[in-house]
């Protein structure tokens, strides 16, 4: 044992925890706005500010900048201090915090340009995507580092999910950020379709897993204890908590999808596993809230106790709520309504937030070396919060099954009961209102704690924490065993055959199944009774050998979380099979349709709109024949939506005529009174660049679509046609402009959507507030043969 | 809710099987976690939190 002072580097902490307060600001501001539009249209500033191209701001500013700063702020704090040493490089730390603040600038440029993936929370283009690569080669690296450096023999629990953390989120962003880019802003996704689909929603579920969760929950397993002067109350448990919800996590992506196009099977596996992740999320949450055991009273008095208890709290609630969402038959009443939306916000707001802000009453006084300025302010913004997103999640539990229940709700003849989508939309409004008082309580509540914390900071100096620690002398590396100890350890061959085992359920049918899990269990069985013989001899367990070994760590953690990865990529394999590549159902699209996608995608209208009709009755009803995997075949990337604010517009193509279609974009209300949609007025007023479709159809040969290069030469010219077909529609009816304007690529596109051979539709009902005329016919006869792809 | 549940399973023997196994798992892992003493050697790990050389009291004891 040798005594080490060390200095830690408490100015990146500083960095990042002022750099998520910023953002947190900007984020919950956003979300305020939006919320406010959806309650009153008028607040959409056409088009940079406009609902669909904020929201994905919003939701990039509190994931990334709010809850990604405040992370990295724990990681580095609590990282330093369980391994008693420095960060490895201040270099790197540095370049790591910039860098991460250029991306949020250049999401928060990008983003209101519509400047856009449309892939939910992967919405940056291919330059900033790399960029978040290469920050997050650099965070990583500068965290193994540090392990390898430490003076600390033991890896606390905390440290295991920041591990979980860096490496599933790697995997993650580069296999779902593939794609092909046709200039520096614009690109497109290599997979399509289902494929597409089930990638982005494998990633989508796990950036909330291990972007979310797993480093919250770290922070947690850290300062919680801290905090309530008390160790972590079942280490145990931490150990089973962190391997389960690891392993578990990664498979649940598929519930985002049921009674989508995606396998029946597949959305079976994504629910089980969901409905098991309970367990696991329940344990970490008991696991957190027993720490306080004895220690309740403090609760009383602790404003930074009463956010993490909270915080916590709500943990539970959302993996409660989430697992229950996942069962089909309550995911065909909730699914695209405001209930979704409520319990992403008891996610965010409850447990992120809340465990953000203890952390940060936790941190800033000892950082700068001062008391907090006032325990008064901290105790009321903890009620506004709380009261807040309780405003919040019940107005938008009550939306949500409004929603559901109105849009499912049919007469003794089968008949819906609220044909017109707006009259669903009317319904929830007075709940919209209630939404934005719940957020701007919830704002408020922030900016006490800015001022509060700003307080604080003046009355105290920055300083870095100095500390002598003891540190024991590294054994030798013969004594330590290394990785061949781990690989040759008995528990990793009962392990690795049980989950061999497991696998083959994948290939059996009922019977085979069961002998199987008997099998399981009795190989796990004879692994227990090993284990504890060996234990009794003095052997090291599975926990003792992997504990204190980074490397053998990292890598179990990678295959924990590439089985469920691969295990879901094997549908994509087999859905790509089972798709026929020609037949009547798949047209590619045409250069304008094309082109009017991509406005589609710029204008976000995927934030409001599905293209999923699922196989139920009402849907059949209001939108069509459900929908099928091999429709969105071309369609990269696909353009499913997970919220409906608007009617599903799968079946859109044909159903009004292209002049309701203009009019409806230029103002939203002439068609359909009570509509809180934006106006996307700029569209007429906008060009498409006709030069460009060409490029794009080439790369979309690349990508498997099968273009003629005859159609790619001949792409200018066929827009051309297209285009003067609708504005010849137009024109029946007194309204004027050119081919090559934005509103008709766009509505191009709308007539396209659900135009493929062999597809029943729900009759169309009664456009509002415009005349009828022959343009409807007009405008089928150029959805069909406009186009000459 | 459980009809509509399994009949939306190909089978339903297996997802009861699997259920079944699940939480005969659960409540293992469960009764193992809380019933049985915990062991020593976890102990140590889970202090160290407390024992980095940083001052663990309330804010108001963090003087200037």
């Amino acid at each position: 044992m040798r005594q080490e002072r060390i200095e830690y580097d408490d100015t990146i902490v500083r960095h990042f925890t002022f750099a998520s307060i910023l953002f947190g600001a900007v984020g919950l501001l956003v979300g305020v706005w939006i919320a406010t539009q959806l309650a009153w249209w008028q607040a959409n500033v056409e088009p940079w500010f406009n609902f669909s191209r904020l929201r994905p701001l919003h939701t990039n500013a509190v994931i990334f900048a709010f809850v990604g700063n405040m992370m990295f702020a724990g990681i580095y704090y609590s990282t330093q201090r369980l391994l008693k040493v420095r960060m490895a490089s201040d270099l790197l730390s540095r370049i790591h915090f910039w860098g991460w603040q250029a991306i949020i600038v250049a999401a928060a440029i990008t983003l209101p340009l519509g400047i856009t993936t449309s892939k939910e929370y992967a919405e940056l283009e291919w330059p900033i995507d790399i960029a978040i690569a290469a920050v997050w080669v650099v965070f990583a690296v500068n965290f193994f580092w540090t392990l390898a450096k430490r003076n600390e023999k033991h890896l606390y629990v905390a440290l295991w999910f920041y591990i979980a953390t860096i490496v599933t989120v790697a995997v993650l962003h580069v296999v779902n950020s593939l794609a092909l880019p046709l200039s520096p802003w614009k690109s497109y996704s290599i997979f399509s379709g289902v494929q597409d689909a089930l990638v982005q929603w494998w990633y989508g579920h796990n950036a909330v897993a291990f972007f979310l969760t797993t480093p919250i929950l770290g922070i947690m397993y850290y300062f919680l204890p801290k905090a309530a002067e008390r160790p972590v109350y079942s280490y145990r448990l931490s150990i089973v908590h962190f391997w389960s919800l690891v392993f578990m996590y990664i498979w649940a992506g598929p519930h985002h999808l049921l009674y989508t196009a995606l396998p029946e099977w597949a959305q079976s596996l994504g629910m089980v596993f969901s409905l098991m992740l309970w367990a696991p999320s329940w344990g970490g949450m008991l696991n957190g809230l027993l720490t306080l055991r004895g220690a309740w009273h403090k609760v009383r008095e602790e404003p930074v106790l009463k956010f993490f208890v909270a915080g916590v709290t709500f943990y539970g609630m959302a993996t409660f709520e989430g697992p229950l969402l996942s069962i089909k038959s309550v995911s065909a009443l909730a699914h695209y309504t405001d209930w979704i939306i409520g319990h992403v916000h008891t996610g965010a707001l409850g447990w992120n937030g809340l465990m953000a802000f203890g952390m940060f009453y936790w941190l800033i006084p000892r950082i700068y070396r001062t008391p907090l300025h006032s325990r008064r302010a901290a105790d009321a913004h903890f009620w506004m919060a709380l009261l807040g997103i309780v405003a919040y999640m019940l107005s938008m539990w009550v939306s949500g099954v409004t929603q559901g229940l109105m849009w499912k709700a049919t007469a003794a003849d089968g008949t819906l009961t609220y044909p017109s989508f707006v009259e669903t939309l009317l319904a929830i409004r007075p709940m919209y209102v209630v939404r934005v008082l719940g957020g701007t309580l919830y704002l408020a509540g922030f900016l006490l704690m800015i001022w509060n914390l700003w307080k604080t900071v003046r009355a105290g100096k920055p300083a870095n924490a100095v500390v002598e620690v003891m540190v024991e002398e590294p054994p030798a590396a013969r004594e330590r065993g290394g990785i061949g100890q781990v690989l040759a350890g008995r528990p990793l061959w009962f392990t690795v055959l049980a989950f061999g085992l497991s696998t083959l359920f994948v290939f059996l049918s009922t019977v085979p199944a069961i002998v199987v899990a008997v099998l399981v269990l009795v190989v796990s069985e004879i692994g227990y009774v090993v284990a504890k013989r060996e234990a009794a001899a003095g052997k090291p367990s599975w926990f003792g050998l992997i504990e204190r070994r980074p490397l053998a760590f990292t890598v179990l953690t990678l295959i924990a979380i590439l089985v469920g990865g691969v295990a879901e990529l094997l549908p994509t394999i087999l859905v790509k099979q089972a798709v026929p590549v020609t037949g009547a159902a798949q047209h590619p699209y045409s250069a304008l349709e094309l082109q009017g996608r991509d406005l589609y995608v710029r204008e976000g209208c995927y934030v409001c709109h599905s293209q999923m009709v699922r196989p139920l009755i009402a849907e059949f009803s209001r939108y069509g024949d459900a929908s099928r995997a091999e429709e969105f075949l071309y369609d990269h990337p696909f353009q499913w939506g997970s919220k409906r604010t608007g009617p599903d517009l799968h079946r859109e193509g044909g159903k009004y005529p292209n002049l309701w279609h203009y009019t409806h974009l230029i103002d939203p209300r002439a068609t359909s009174p009570g509509s809180n949609m934006p106006p996307y007025a700029a569209l007429a007023a906008h060009r498409i660049d006709p030069e460009l479709a060409a490029e794009k159809l080439a790369l979309m040969q690349k990508l498997g679509v099968p273009y003629t290069n005859e159609q790619i030469d001949g792409a200018l010219a066929d827009q051309q046609a297209q285009g003067r077909t609708i504005v010849a529609d137009l024109a029946v009816s007194g309204v004027e402009t050119t081919w090559d304007s934005e509103i008709v690529a766009m509505i191009a596109y709308l007539q396209r959507l659900g135009r493929d051979e062999g597809v029943a539709r729900a009759p169309a009902p009664a456009p509002e507030g415009v005349a009828q005329t022959g343009a409807g016919a007009a405008g089928d006869a150029q959805a069909s043969a406009g186009g000459s792809l | 809710m459980f009809r509509q549940f399994f009949a939306g399973l190909d089978s339903p023997a297996l997802p009861l099987a699997a259920m079944a196994f699940f939480a005969l798992a659960f409540a293992l892992v469960l009764l193992r976690t809380f019933v049985v003493k915990q062991r020593r050697d976890y102990d140590p790990i889970a202090l160290l939190p407390l024992e980095d050389g940083e001052p663990t009291n309330s804010l108001d004891e963090v003087k200037p």
